[in-house]
């Protein structure tokens, strides 16, 4: 950020203090490039601007915020003082704990820094993906996605400036077979924050993309029912997400919106669970160094052995409620309010082997790929779809594969019924929305789990 | 605007598309009946596209980029890099749109005149009626946005227009004795009057004290009625697959002058209409400068028209109709639905079928299992089927509703879905 922009606003803040108990703002940036291709067309365009400024005051009841894209000195400067000038202060009901103090900078570690390859080499490397994708059995068409964005913030209070340079790329495969009756597709997705070494996908890894849609084109409807599962980390990654992590997201718990308010220190799970919540895990795709309210990056234990330990909060849930501060304020934009959030949610490893894991189920159904979820803090049930799945029989998988899947069911007795933890590791990168919008990046994760749910 | 469209062509592209986007929202949180927090948000941006013209054996060939121009940025970074691009892609050329005529349709509530005066009265509305027996506000959120768009394009378009959007979520909060429940809803509408706010909060209000007493759907198969808020949603496939772009990736199910259900009593004429005065989706012009339109897609249960971009109707060769716009469905009804034993949806968790192969699974929010006229509450469990299966049975009620971006029967009851619960 232009530093004489900075201490221009610098100074703003300064005064508004006198007045105000707390104002800082938050600049933000980004650049970057998507690429979009398919059987007959190649889209190429920057990605979103996210240029934005937003003011966020505290006037001793509740925060008021004033934001804009227009960003020049003179303008940014007119603005803030407007806005504070207008700040009726309240009578103070709650104390929000301090901005960080004093000056700092983050930025991503990348092993293969993008630029390292030009526009042409990367829309040749798609090319290539596609090409191998076009030559399967059956394929119609494909899409294939390659997004890097630079996302940059800094945040500004009256005692510092605090600047983070994030790196995000994703990358996605999606392939359409059909057998002249039925259409079916399958994807793969990577990336995370880092470089390029985030989106190499070897050669194999298409072949078996290519296979496992053609084996949906034989997916049979499952008879809805309770089965007992094995969850692949995605799977496992969009259970700990949907279905737990948005119930511990202490802003709905100010809106009596989330059941696990009473079960706070309570045992909730099975004691081999154990949930993290960590804004700081390496190359995580909802990694970051401090959150959208300058609160330094940190792991949460949600759930220990069992037990609900800690919920995530936001510079005002925590203080309303006087929780502990976790690093979880996020914004979508700079046009949009601060919320609680997940970063990169997972359960932690266990000892079992995913082999063995298999092995142990005499009846039940392996669960491979998944599509989406939705959260359901109050009632704590769960949603979430799943794009295929394998029967076990007798500790083997089988031929029969299952399309589309759901699982449904209640969070505590799903996560109770969680008998074998994979002693694997790996997170996969989402968007993940508040109710229908509000959408950042996030990664969920986590080893192979062994449960029992209901699918329909 | 013009000045960005002259460096334009001063970078040597050979068309450019610029839209101006100038808006300004309010945004308010509330907390139970308390302010939880308030947002200005202005903005001002400028979506680019350029296009450069190449050849190849003969055949016209294009390359195009897209950016977001913000003011106080350097915008001949952008062109270098657009040029580059245009220079990497060769797809298969399209004209862009040589001129408009600017339709007629309501776009702006005159009530957005004063954004925060809107607001304020908005959420007097909502702390006034939502609360009764048993049920309170949990919170609300209320977003009131009023926007300038103007298109300018290298062909000569110059058009401009004005827009409002509502976008409000409520949710409420059931109690008796021990028994919690919530339920919320989200709604977006061009005016205010189309949110039937005080009504749709009492009708809330009824629908979460109600589910106090839910009881989870048994197994087993069963018509289920989708109220009119789902149908678009369940339309989606069918939208998606008579879409040109579908057509020409080679991935469309429909065959022009073919029928979409094979079977079954009833069927529906299914139209893209840009004209539904303050229909969400509802246009002017587009971003090609195509005007607002009103175009029969499925005619009777016959498809017979691929709608498509600009980009899309060149590929194929027919008149563009712009991207689809609101849901307008007309039933073709011969045998009127009389079951005495289906579930009235009245929320899934999430519904959005699946647009490629018509699948979905959702678990149900809240239902009612409607049995000889008596509703029993229902919570948990999902319903699961194929949308285009289901067209193969297929029943509306008689009354029509707007929500928004559908023009349509109030209820859309699809037989034998599959549902799981106890």
């Amino acid at each position: 950020m232009d530093r004489t922009l900075a201490a221009v606003l610098q100074d703003i803040l300064k005064k508004a203090e006198a007045k105000i108990p707390y104002a800082v703002g938050t600049l933000f940036s980004n650049r970057g490039i998507d690429m979009n291709i398919d059987k007959k067309d190649e889209h190429l365009s920057a990605v979103r601007s996210n240029l934005g400024f937003v003011l966020s005051v505290f006037n001793g009841e509740y925060f008021e915020e004033f934001a804009t894209d227009i960003t020049n000195k003179d303008h940014l400067a007119a603005f803030c003082s407007n806005a504070i000038q207008n700040i009726s202060l309240k009578k103070t009901k709650y104390k929000v704990s301090a901005p960080i103090q004093g000056t700092s900078s983050f930025k991503t570690e990348e092993k293969i820094n993008p630029d390292r390859l030009s526009l042409n080499e990367k829309l040749e490397m798609l090319r290539h993906r596609r090409a191998m994708i076009l030559d399967g059995k059956n394929v119609v068409n494909c899409r294939i996605v390659y997004s890097e964005e630079l996302r940059n913030k800094t945040f500004i209070t009256s005692a510092g400036i605090t600047d983070e340079e994030i790196r995000n790329i994703s990358h996605y495969l999606m392939i359409y077979v059909s057998d002249g009756k039925q259409l079916k597709y399958d994807y793969i997705s990577t990336g995370g924050t880092g470089g390029l070494e985030l989106v190499e996908v070897p050669d194999s890894q298409i072949n078996d993309l290519v296979e496992s849609a053609n084996r949906l084109l034989y997916a049979e409807k499952i008879e809805p029912d309770f089965y007992d599962i094995v969850a692949t980390p995605e799977i496992a990654g969009l259970i700990a997400h949907e279905a737990f992590g948005h119930g511990v997201e202490a802003d709905m718990y100010l809106k009596d919106r989330a059941r696990s308010k009473e079960y706070l220190g309570k045992v909730i799970a099975s004691p081999l669970v154990n949930i993290v919540d960590d804004p700081t895990l390496p190359g995580g795709y909802g990694s970051y160094f401090i959150d959208d309210e300058g609160i330094p990056a940190k792991p949460t234990y949600i759930i220990k052995d069992g037990k609900f330990i800690q919920s995530l909060t936001d510079r005002y849930a925590s203080s309303v409620m006087k929780l502990p501060a976790t690093a979880n304020g996020r914004r979508e934009s700079f046009a949009r309010k601060v919320y609680t959030r997940m970063s990169n949610t997972f359960f932690s490893p266990g000892n079992d082997d995913p082999a063995d894991m298999i092995k142990s189920v005499d009846n039940g159904i392996y669960l491979i790929r998944g599509l989406s979820g939705m959260e359901d803090p109050k009632g704590w049930g769960i949603q979430v779809l799943v794009l295929y799945g394998k029967e076990i029989k007798n500790g083997r998988l089988t031929e029969r594969i299952f399309s589309p899947l759901g699982i449904t069911g209640f969070v505590p007795d799903l996560l109770k019924d969680i008998s074998q933890v994979g002693n694997d590791f790996k997170v996969d990168l989402g968007i993940c929305g508040k109710g229908y919008k509000e959408y950042i990046p996030v990664s969920s994760g986590g080893p192979h789990i062994r449960t029992r749910v209901r699918l329909g | 605007m013009r000045q960005i469209a002259a460096e334009i062509r001063d970078f040597g592209f050979d068309d450019y598309r610029v839209i101006e986007i100038n808006s300004r929202e309010h945004q308010l949180y509330l907390l139970r009946q308390k302010t939880e927090s308030r947002r200005t948000v202005e903005s001002r941006y400028y979506e680019i596209t350029v296009y450069k013209k190449h050849s190849s054996s003969g055949k016209k060939l294009q390359g195009e980029y897209t950016f977001i121009y913000k003011p106080d940025t350097d915008l001949s970074f952008y062109l270098e890099q657009a040029d580059l691009a245009c220079d990497l892609i060769k797809n298969r050329h399209y004209a862009l749109v040589g001129s408009t005529k600017i339709a007629e349709v309501d776009m702006l509530d005159p009530a957005l005149s004063n954004l925060i005066l809107a607001g304020d009265q908005l959420s007097e509305v909502i702390q006034k009626y939502s609360n009764g027996p048993n049920v309170r506000l949990s919170s609300a959120e209320l977003f009131l946005r009023r926007s300038e768009v103007t298109l300018l394009t290298s062909t000569g378009i110059e058009a401009s227009k004005e827009k409002g959007l509502i976008e409000l979520e409520v949710s409420l909060l059931g109690r008796k004795g021990k028994e919690e429940q919530e339920l919320n809803f989200h709604l977006q509408r061009r005016s205010i009057g189309h949110l039937r706010l005080q009504q749709r909060l009492k009708e809330y209000c009824e629908h979460t004290r109600n589910m106090l007493e839910v009881q989870v759907p048994k197994n087993g198969k069963a018509t289920v009625a989708f109220l009119a808020p789902e149908i678009a949603n369940l339309l989606a496939p069918v939208v998606f697959h008579s879409s040109g772009q579908a057509r020409d990736k080679g991935i469309s199910r429909f065959v022009l002058n073919d029928r979409i259900n094979q079977d079954g009593d009833n069927t529906f004429t299914l139209k893209s209409s840009g004209l539904l005065p303050y229909g969400l989706y509802s246009e002017p012009f587009d971003d090609d400068g195509i005007p607002g339109q009103e175009h029969t897609i499925i005619n009777q249960g016959i498809f017979k028209k691929y709608w498509a971009t600009k980009r899309y109707a060149d590929y194929l060769g027919v008149d563009p109709t712009g991207s689809f716009k609101n849901v307008v469905v007309e039933p073709m009804i011969n045998t009127e639905f009389s079951d005495n034993d289906y579930y009235e949806i009245v929320q899934f968790s999430d519904f959005s079928p699946d647009p490629i192969t018509g699948d979905f699974v959702a678990e149900i929010r809240f239902a009612y299992h409607v049995r000889q006229g008596k509703k029993t509450p229902i919570k948990g469990g999902s319903a699961a089927g194929n949308v285009f299966d289901a067209l193969n049975d297929l029943y509306f009620s008689q009354d029509t509703v707007f929500e928004g971006d559908y023009l349509g029967p109030r209820i859309f009851a699809l037989r034998n879905l599959s549902i799981s619960g106890q």
